[in-house]
């Protein structure tokens, strides 16, 4: 991907109540926002944009990429300092498959016998744990 | 060295959590001074007539002033205000008990919360607190919490947690309706707000943990080592005594063969 905006980078900062995830200059940043997900690149314009539970993409400069699974808060960037505040951060890495794989199966029994469950949890474990699973396997 | 290790653990949960706080504030401080101010049942600023004070306190005892300093904060802020006008939530039991003889009024009590800060417990915290303000229970809530600075130093700090204000301290580099939102800057702060609540509290417990780790490990090695110069000195005088009486025996015996050998 040739572009204009290629070997530029921007500063991000990945911040989690419980640690700093990531701190570095990256090229490009894909994320998976409320409405839906986005791409940003170096001299973006000032946004701030709430998340959701998603997967969150980031090209280092080399064209090196890294994957994490990101949960439910905020992005900012600003002057090419881009900061991402969540909940939680897994870097692919970190991801527990088998408990991504035990949590889906789990949720899809709970789906296909809606007795006494709570569908709207059901599905969003459901879609939490195929994040997880996918973004593993990139 | 159990406190130790405690105490690292603790100290590295609370210095964790205060980029991500701070950086919180910013963003919610970038809010607040947009002209276009955005009303939310959190940030209604009220007249106040009823007030409320968030205390986190420690569940056990044995950590020297730590738990003193904190009620003695509080009793100052309480003293400026009506009996009947104020309420206190209170984190930990020390507190609790200290209010429950006194005339205030305890709202609710959260205790029991084993030095760990359990997802649910502060939610739980959270939203008693925030449906008191939005239910007009109370126009105004602070926290009191001491903030980590070193295993023997801690701050006991105050501030305004509801309604939520800007602190004014962020540098503003641009007008703030520059910035793209995504999506309505209402939907974002209708998540916004609620969170920085919760990170507000958690991140104050945090820093309160740590100083009652270090508070308790500084007040027990002054135990230790005044014991060990208690020791010492008794040791010293256990001695003296001792040799004193085998001196006295010592003497009469001399003394009484003496008086044989006339």
């Amino acid at each position: 991907m040739a572009t204009f905006s290629e070997g530029k980078t921007f500063e991000l900062d990945i911040m989690t109540p419980m640690k700093s995830a990531f701190t570095g200059q990256v090229e490009y940043l894909s994320a998976f926002g409320v409405d839906g997900s986005f791409g940003v690149l170096v001299n973006h314009a000032p946004m701030l944009s709430a998340l959701d539970f998603g997967p969150l993409f980031v090209r280092k400069p080399g064209g090196e990429g890294q994957w994490f699974v990101v949960c439910s808060g905020f992005f900012e960037i600003h002057e090419n300092k881009a900061a991402l505040l969540v909940e939680t951060c897994e870097s692919k890495q970190d991801i527990d498959v088998n408990r991504a794989l035990a949590a889906k199966e789990r949720a899809e029994k709970r789906l296909t016998n809606p007795e006494n469950v709570d569908i709207d949890r059901a599905r969003a474990a459901l879609q939490r744990a195929l994040v997880r699973i996918q973004t593993a396997a990139k | 060295m159990v406190a130790a290790a405690r105490l690292r653990r603790a100290e590295e949960r609370a210095r964790m959590a205060r980029p991500y706080a701070d950086r919180l504030q910013s963003f919610l401080d970038r809010f607040t001074i947009d002209p276009e101010n955005i009303p939310h049942p959190l940030a209604e600023t009220r007249i106040v007539n009823r007030s409320g004070l968030l205390i986190i306190t420690s569940d056990r005892g044995l950590c020297g002033s730590y738990n003193s300093n904190i009620l003695r904060e509080a009793t100052k802020w309480l003293e400026q205000r009506d009996t009947d006008k104020t309420q206190l939530y209170i984190i930990g039991n020390k507190g609790n008990s200290y209010f429950k003889r006194r005339k205030w009024k305890i709202a609710k009590h959260f205790g029991n919360l084993d030095y760990k800060i359990d997802y649910k417990e502060t939610k739980e915290i959270t939203d008693t607190i925030a449906n008191d303000f939005i239910d007009g229970k109370v126009d105004e809530v602070d926290l009191l919490y001491s903030r980590y600075v070193s295993p023997a130093v801690c701050r006991q700090t105050m501030l305004n947690l509801l309604p939520i204000k800007a602190t004014g301290k962020e540098e503003h580099t641009g007008p703030a309706s520059d910035f793209i939102y995504e999506p309505s800057p209402e939907e974002i702060l209708e998540i916004l707000f609620p969170k920085y609540l919760y990170t507000r509290i958690v991140t104050s417990l945090a820093e309160s943990l740590a100083s009652e780790q270090g508070q308790r490990m500084v007040a027990m090695s002054a135990a230790t080592e005044n014991a060990e110069e208690m020791c010492r000195i008794l040791t010293l005088k256990y001695n003296k005594a001792r040799q004193a009486a085998i001196t006295k025996e010592l003497l009469e015996i001399v003394g009484g063969a003496d008086a044989l050998e006339k």
